[in-house]
C-alpha cells in the first residue's frame, strides 16, 4: 500500500517523464503527437463508413457509438499491452536504481492518458458534425471514465509481474485483446445480438468498461448492472494488485 | 538520524530461469505430471553472488571493494542501493543513497543537454525545482555551451559523460556508490571533474567504491575488502 502512494507521490517520476517519452517519439515530426489523433481518424472515417454500409444503420446513430467506443477501446488495449512490458522495458532502472515499482505502471498509465486525451479531439469533431446538444448525462461519462482508468492502472500491476515472471503471457494477453476487440461491441451495437446471446454482452467486463463512459456520450443512462461489474472489477483488481505488490516486488530485479 | 550500512549475512542468489523453466507450458506440465518432471522443473540452477556479507559502515567510511570480474562488487553495490533486495540475511541502509553506478541511465539521445540534465536530475531523486535550481551550475560545469541546446545524439561520448557526471555529482547525499572512480573527459576537464568528486565526496558520510585500481582505493578509502566468488576473503586494510 505505502508503495502506491509513494509512487503517486513522486509525480516528476512518472507523469514528466510520461511526458518526455512521447516527446521522444514523436521528436523531429510535424505533427508530433497529433499522428495519433491522425491515425485513429482515418480508421474511424474509414471503417465507420464501411459499417454504416454494412449494418445498414444512419450515420448519426452509429458514428458517435463507434468513435467513442474505438477511441477507449484504443486506450484499454493500449495499456493493457503496455503492461505486458511494464517492468521489461525499465529493465535498466529496475536493476539499478530503488524506486516503487508502480511508479513504472503509472509512467505508463500517464503515457496512455496523454494519448486519449489526444484521440479524444475526434470525439469532439463527431459531436460538432453532428450538431452536439449539451446533456446533463455527459457527466456520468466522467464519473465512468475516472472508474474506468484507475480499474485499467490497477489491473496493469498484476500483468507486468506475470508477465515479468512468464514469458509467454505477453503473445497470450495480445491474442485474447485481439479476440475480445471482436466479441466486444465496438463496430457492432449490442442491441443486434439475438436475445439467447445477450450473456455475450452481459458477463464481458470489458463491454462494461465501455458502457460506463461511452453510454452518456451517447445520450443513454449508464445500465445498473454495469456499475455494479465495474465497480466489483475495480476492487478486485485493486486487491490483486496489492497482493501481488507486497509478494512479488522485492522479486522483479531477479526476474529481469 | 546518522547514516549507517549495517549488513548480516547477507546473500543474494540469482534463479537461473533458462527458456524451459520460464515458461508456464513447463509449469502446467509439472502440476499435471509431477514425478521426475516436477522434480527436474522445481531444481532451478542458482547462483549465489554474494555470500554471509558482513558489514558495518559508519560515517567517515570510505569502503573499497577489490575482486576479480564476476565476484560481486557490482551486485553489492546494486544492493546496497536497493535494487536487488538481499535472497536471505539482513540488511539496514540509513541515509539517502546516490548510486552512480550507470550516470547516463535514462539519458535520452534526442532530448537536448537541458532536457537530460531534468531526465537524469528526476531519477537521481531531486525534484524538478531543486534541479532548475542547480541547472545553471550543472550548465557551467559542463563547458558544454550551445551545446546544450542540441539533442544529445549530436554529442561526443566524452560530452555525455561530461554532461551525466555534472548531474549525477550534483546531488546530495549521505551514501555514495561507485563502480569504478568517475573520471570524464579530457586532462584540464579530469582535473575539474577529480575536484567535484571530492566536494561530493566531503558532502557525503559513507562511500563505497568499487575498483579494480587498487592505487585508486588506496587514496581515496580508508577500508578496504576483497571479494571472492560472493565472499569477503580479507580484510586488506
Amino acid at each position: 500500500m505505502s508503495d502506491f502512494i509513494k509512487s503517486l507521490k513522486s509525480t516528476n517520476q512518472w507523469w514528466l517523464l510520461a511526458w518526455f517519452d512521447i516527446r521522444q517519439r514523436y521528436r523531429r515530426s510535424v505533427l508530433g503527437p497529433f499522428w495519433i489523433t491522425m491515425s485513429t481518424a482515418v480508421m474511424i472515417i474509414a471503417l465507420g463508413f464501411l459499417w454504416t454500409q454494412i449494418f445498414h444503420v444512419d450515420v448519426p446513430n452509429f458514428l458517435p457509438f463507434f468513435a467513442a467506443g474505438t477511441i477507449m477501446w484504443v486506450f484499454i488495449s493500449t495499456q493493457i499491452n503496455d503492461a505486458c512490458t511494464g517492468f521489461s522495458q525499465f529493465e535498466g532502472y529496475i536493476r539499478q536504481i530503488n524506486l516503487p515499482l508502480p511508479v513504472y505502471i503509472l509512467r505508463l498509465w500517464a503515457r496512455n492518458l496523454i494519448f486519449l486525451a489526444h484521440n479524444f479531439v475526434i470525439f469532439i469533431g463527431c459531436w460538432i458534425y453532428l450538431d452536439f446538444a449539451w446533456r446533463p448525462l455527459i457527466l456520468q461519462s466522467i464519473l465512468g471514465f475516472a472508474l474506468l482508468s484507475y480499474t485499467l492502472l490497477m489491473v496493469s500491476v498484476p500483468i507486468a509481474y506475470l508477465c515479468a515472471r512468464f514469458r509467454d503471457i505477453p503473445p497470450i494477453i495480445q491474442s485474447i485483446m485481439q479476440i475480445v476487440y471482436f466479441l466486444t461491441p465496438i463496430f457492432w451495437q449490442p442491441h443486434l445480438l439475438p436475445v439467447d446471446k445477450h450473456y455475450v454482452t452481459g458477463n464481458n467486463p470489458f463491454f462494461h468498461a465501455l458502457e460506463i463512459v461511452r453510454a452518456p456520450l451517447t445520450g443513454h443512462a449508464v445500465a445498473m448492472t454495469s456499475w455494479v461489474w465495474m465497480l466489483s472489477t475495480a476492487v478486485i483488481c485493486t486487491v490483486v494488485a496489492l497482493w501481488a505488490q507486497a509478494r512479488f516486488k522485492t522479486r522483479v530485479a531477479y526476474w529481469l | 538520524m546518522t547514516a549507517h550500512i549495517k549488513a548480516h549475512d547477507l546473500c543474494v542468489e540469482f534463479p537461473i530461469y533458462n527458456t524451459s523453466n520460464r515458461s508456464l507450458k513447463k509449469q502446467i506440465i509439472q502440476a499435471a505430471t509431477g514425478g521426475r518432471i516436477a522434480e527436474d522443473a522445481k531444481k532451478h540452477v542458482v547462483v549465489r553472488a554474494l555470500d554471509e556479507i558482513d558489514l558495518d559502515l559508519k560515517p567517515g567510511d570510505r569502503l573499497g571493494l577489490v575482486g576479480h570480474n564476476g565476484s560481486g562488487k557490482s551486485t553489492l553495490l546494486r544492493v546496497l542501493a536497493g535494487a536487488y533486495t538481499p535472497t536471505s540475511g539482513h540488511l539496514d541502509v540509513e541515509g539517502k543513497v546516490a548510486s552512480l553506478l550507470d550516470i547516463g541511465l535514462g539519458m535520452d539521445g534526442e532530448a537536448s543537454g537541458y532536457e537530460n540534465i531534468l531526465i537524469r536530475g528526476i531519477l537521481m531523486g531531486m525534484s524538478k525545482s531543486e534541479v532548475e535550481e542547480k541547472i545553471k551550475d550543472i550548465a557551467e560545469f559542463t563547458d558544454l555551451g550551445d551545446y546544450l541546446y542540441m539533442p544529445m545524439r549530436t554529442y561526443s561520448s566524452g560530452m555525455s559523460m561530461r554532461l551525466g557526471f555534472a548531474v549525477s555529482t550534483s546531488t546530495n547525499a549521505d551514501i555514495i556508490l561507485m563502480d569504478e572512480w568517475l573520471s570524464v573527459g579530457d586532462s584540464a576537464f579530469a582535473e575539474k571533474a577529480t575536484a567535484r568528486m571530492n566536494d561530493l565526496l566531503n558532502r557525503s558520510s559513507i562511500m563505497v567504491l568499487a575498483s579494480h585500481d587498487m592505487g585508486m582505493i588506496e587514496r581515496v578509502c580508508n577500508t578496504a575488502i576483497r571479494l571472492e566468488h560472493g565472499k569477503i576473503s580479507e580484510k586488506l586494510f
